[in-house]
């Protein structure tokens, strides 16, 4: 049976976390619901492959279950969460190298676009993975955990193990060079 | 501690006309690949329904993707090891260190005549033979590659190059290779020399 904390989705992301630290499956389970959105579309950034973000958000909050009792502050489980996402996503990256990813457009876990807005659709998130994909690390792991999960620089130099100043600096290069890249893929693409 | 060259620049603020573009990119392309709410209540059941399994490791298979590989375990084992240069650089050098430390008494050969290691200086270069191969990532810097070769000169390794087959490292085992470097520091020599001397009196 759920527990009051569960129950609640009124409560705190804080409030959750402490009843899952204290072993509330049910709060880890709302945990879970309201955080594995932004966790998916920012892995997926990295990843580029919907299956294998799906894996790495599974794993990444598996982990967080398991090792959850050496948590110090509740409210450090996103930026912890997310160290571990990105750590597992950077692994993956890594290991698979030179795998290609062209075929992810047709991959049948894509929801079909909406007709009209199919085309733009499709070439603006090309253009945006690819502009991403020439970032560094860290300036890309910085803008998308700003633009998708809308984290603020302190836990996003808690999750990357930087300040938030160097976060910051690094948010604000990457946004300048994709922007530039943007505008760049656009002209050519005129 | 290394200060990174983008620190040293002062904080710009990004744009705010500049940033709301960029979120409104992003939140456009996140709607053009939505999975829907079936998928994330899927995720959300599978992670649920997992919570006691253990972990999954690094390079292991989803629970989802189990079933799809029949590969044998030799066989998986030799492609993750393949497919992870630091582990495979990790265990050459293993292998290396290991080998030097255990090499057979009779087979211990003489080693270049450095001026650094005493009693060596008389032997012929041509009498270093059966040393201990040490493939070489041909990404190194000439600075780092002659770091290398100095660290090692006192040592019965045999460096070899990229057209002896090595196929290339990642940055990162490069920086694993630079940070071993590192903790190979003077004292480390010299009990490798004394070693030697113990061997070869």
């Amino acid at each position: 049976m759920p527990s009051q904390a569960a129950q609640s989705q009124e409560l705190s992301l804080d409030t959750l976390v402490t009843g899952a630290i204290q072993g509330d499956r049910a709060a880890f389970g709302v945990v879970v619901g309201r955080l594995q959105k932004t966790l998916y579309y920012s892995v997926l950034r990295i990843v580029q492959n919907p299956q294998d973000a799906r894996d790495v958000v599974q794993q990444a909050f598996l982990q967080a279950w398991a090792k959850i009792g050496t948590l110090d502050q509740a409210s450090r489980f996103k930026s912890w969460l997310f160290s571990i996402a990105l750590n597992r996503a950077r692994n993956l990256v890594r290991d698979q190298g030179r795998r290609h990813y062209e075929g992810v457009e047709e991959n049948t876990l894509m929801v079909e676009a909406r007709a009209s807005t199919e085309m733009v659709a499709r070439e603006e998130k090309r253009a945006l993975r690819e502009a991403l994909a020439l970032l560094p690390t860290r300036q890309r792991e910085v803008v998308v955990m700003r633009m998708d999960a809308e984290m603020p620089f302190t836990e996003i130099g808690e999750a990357l193990g930087c300040t938030a100043s160097n976060a910051r600096v690094n948010y604000h290069h990457g946004v300048k060079r994709l922007r530039a890249l943007l505008t760049s893929s656009r002209e050519g693409g005129e | 501690m290394n200060i990174k060259p983008e620190e040293q620049l002062p904080i710009e603020e990004v744009d705010a006309q500049e940033e709301a573009e960029m979120k409104a990119l992003f939140a456009r392309t996140r709607e053009a690949q939505d999975p829907g709410d079936h998928f994330f209540e899927a995720m959300q059941g599978d992670i649920l329904s997992q919570l006691d399994a253990p972990v999954q490791m690094r390079g292991e298979l989803a629970p989802a993707r189990v079933a799809e590989s029949a590969t044998p375990w030799w066989r998986r084992f030799l492609a993750a090891f393949s497919q992870n240069p630091t582990l495979a650089y990790g265990g050459v050098m293993a292998a290396a260190l290991l080998a030097l430390v255990f090499w057979p008494l009779e087979t211990v050969t003489p080693l270049d005549p450095s001026p650094e290691v005493a009693g060596t200086d008389a032997l012929p270069s041509e009498d270093v033979s059966g040393t201990v191969k040490v493939l070489v990532p041909h990404e190194l810097e000439a600075g780092e590659l002659a770091r290398l070769h100095a660290l090692t000169r006192e040592m019965p390794l045999d460096l070899l190059s990229e057209e002896d087959g090595w196929t290339g490292v990642e940055s990162e085992s490069q920086a694993f290779l630079g940070e071993a470097l590192d903790e190979l520091d003077d004292s480390d020599l010299e009990w490798w020399e004394e070693q030697y001397e113990e061997r070869t009196l």
